[in-house]
């Protein structure tokens, strides 16, 4: 039968069991005509190729016998799913929130759950063959041994403790803001991201990989003796408690130390070939033997006078700098208060918004116009940006409304900034 | 109405102009070239992006969240948006700020 006619048929109550769908069929209340039904129920022995049932609150139960490539899930109020479930190439199930358990003998390549609150754990038996995505399940504990993957995430899953000692994933695995998780066992794989895995406190002898990022591991104490012989990138922002690099690292592609505190200067002998970011590093300089890669600081390209050599800043660098978050960072090295002493600048008027205190700076320019900013703080981030505006603007209000692309201050007026 | 997320501003609008064209990809609102992080509906699924003349336009199906790495996500109901950035003056010419 034809997609829309068994959509048709199912809704109207009137598809027979057995139904055989040439296609794809989907379900959800958005979209759907006055007059349409809500999804109640399905036949028995439905085989269709992809399914999508998503906020299908009045479907108390999928049927026996169900059949097809893909099943996709979302926003519903099953409890449970048929044990003689079929979802060969994926299985996807999000904000089910009253969903307990899966099938035990569940088969699929692709089985993935989000914000699935009351799952507590995985069955045993089931064979997921790619990829395995069980993000935020916050009541989730353990993960089953004997998993064989490409892909493994299970980033915000809250209570996982430790990955089973026999995981074996090829490509990546994710286990971001994992706060309780403590054991990672000695695996291999090309890419792993543990950023924000604060129960952290070290990593095994003779873990391999390639990508590794421990952002935020505020715990971490000490790498493994072996090192991470194929480590191309390591991202270890924030790790304070870390006193060095891994052991034996010679060459990387990229190096994010941004405020390692605990880490004094950089290796003599290491080679950076793409970038290396030590924002927030009270470091002097570098090695001589450095060279070759692009320096960042908090994530913004910058050049080594500017980083080490703030004294050397001037106001006609700041001012001729085309890049906003360039200029900023140089704005942050040189320091504002000298800016705007050596730039002669007078505040025009000064008010409050949400990002704080903001101020309408004038810098005269001896034969030229007057240069105008406004000095704002972002409401996120915390960080001062000076905008130029034109000479003639009178205020705050004035000067960020024209800013955002309005003439007058009048026309300006947002309900949310972040 | 009007959000602003960093240097975005979204404004909610009637309809979306006849004459714009959907663009294909994901629903990337703004991009920063020298940090790399982008202003971003978090379910693609849910947006659609068009443009008219350079300008964008932002059509969500259903009610979704605007995301950045470093600002406040922003959570729009369903309907039709106009989107731009920040503007900056200089004496030669005005553009929209470059982050």
């Amino acid at each position: 039968m034809r997609p829309d006619e068994a959509r048709s048929a199912i809704l109207g109550g009137t598809a027979p069991d057995d139904l055989l769908v040439d296609g794809n069929l989907s379900f959800a209340p958005y979209g759907r005509g006055k007059s349409v039904p809500p999804l109640t129920h399905l036949p028995n022995n439905l085989h269709v190729r992809e399914l999508q049932l998503d906020s299908c609150g009045d479907l108390r139960a999928l049927p026996r016998g169900l059949v097809c490539e893909r099943l996709h899930i979302a926003h519903s109020a099953l409890t449970w799913l048929p044990s003689d479930l079929q979802a060969s190439y994926m299985l996807s199930l999000h904000d089910c929130y009253y969903l307990r358990a899966l099938p035990h003998r569940l088969k699929t390549r692709r089985l993935t759950l989000h914000r699935c609150q009351r799952i507590t754990r995985l069955p045993p038996a089931m064979q997921v063959t790619n990829s395995l995505c069980v993000t935020q399940c916050e009541s989730l504990e353990y993960l089953p041994s004997q998993l064989k993957l490409q892909i493994l995430d299970i980033s915000g899953s809250t209570k996982i403790i430790a990955l089973p000692s026999d995981l074996e994933v090829s490509r990546r695995i994710s286990a971001r803001g994992c706060t309780r998780l403590e054991l990672v066992p000695p695996l291999s794989t090309d890419e792993l991201d543990l950023q924000g895995c604060i129960f952290l406190l070290e990593l095994p002898d003779g873990l391999q990989v390639c990508n590794l990022n421990v952002a935020g591991c505020t715990s971490l104490e000490r790498w493994p003796s072996t090192g991470f012989p194929k480590l191309r990138r390591l991202n270890m922002q924030g790790c304070t408690r870390l006193r060095g690099l891994p052991p034996g690292l010679r060459r990387i592609d990229e190096l994010d130390l941004r405020g390692c505190d605990g880490l004094q200067d950089m290796p003599e002998r290491l080679r950076v070939t793409g970038y290396l970011d030590i924002g927030g590093l009270n470091w002097s300089g570098l090695p001589l033997s450095s060279s070759g890669f692009r320096l960042r600081w908090n994530g913004v390209p910058i050049s080594g006078r500017v980083l080490f050599h703030p004294e050397s800043i001037t106001v006609e660098d700041i001012l001729t700098e085309e890049n906003v978050e360039v200029r900023r960072m140089m704005l942050e090295r040189m320091g504002y208060q000298r800016f705007f002493q050596s730039a002669n600048a007078q505040p025009r008027h000064q008010d409050t918004d949400p990002g704080g205190v903001r101020q309408l700076l004038v810098v005269p320019i001896p034969g030229d116009e007057q240069l105008v900013c406004l000095s704002v703080q972002d409401p996120s981030t915390g960080r001062r940006y000076l905008i130029r505006v034109p000479p003639w603007m009178r205020d705050c209000r004035e000067a960020a409304a024209w800013i955002a692309g309005f003439d007058s201050s009048d026309d300006y007026h947002p309900v949310v900034e972040t | 109405m009007l959000w602003r997320q960093g240097d975005v501003l979204i404004e909610s609008i009637e309809a979306i102009p006849p004459e714009a064209e959907l663009r294909e990809g994901s629903p990337i609102l703004a991009y920063g070239e020298a940090t790399g992080h982008s202003h971003r509906v978090e379910a693609p699924e849910k947006a659609q992006v068009w443009v008219l003349y350079g300008q964008l336009y932002l059509k969500l199906l259903e009610t979704a969240t605007v995301v950045h790495d470093e600002h406040g996500p922003i959570t729009l109901p369903a309907g039709a948006y106009r989107v731009w950035q920040q503007r900056e003056y200089t004496p030669q010419d005005v553009h929209a700020i470059r982050d």
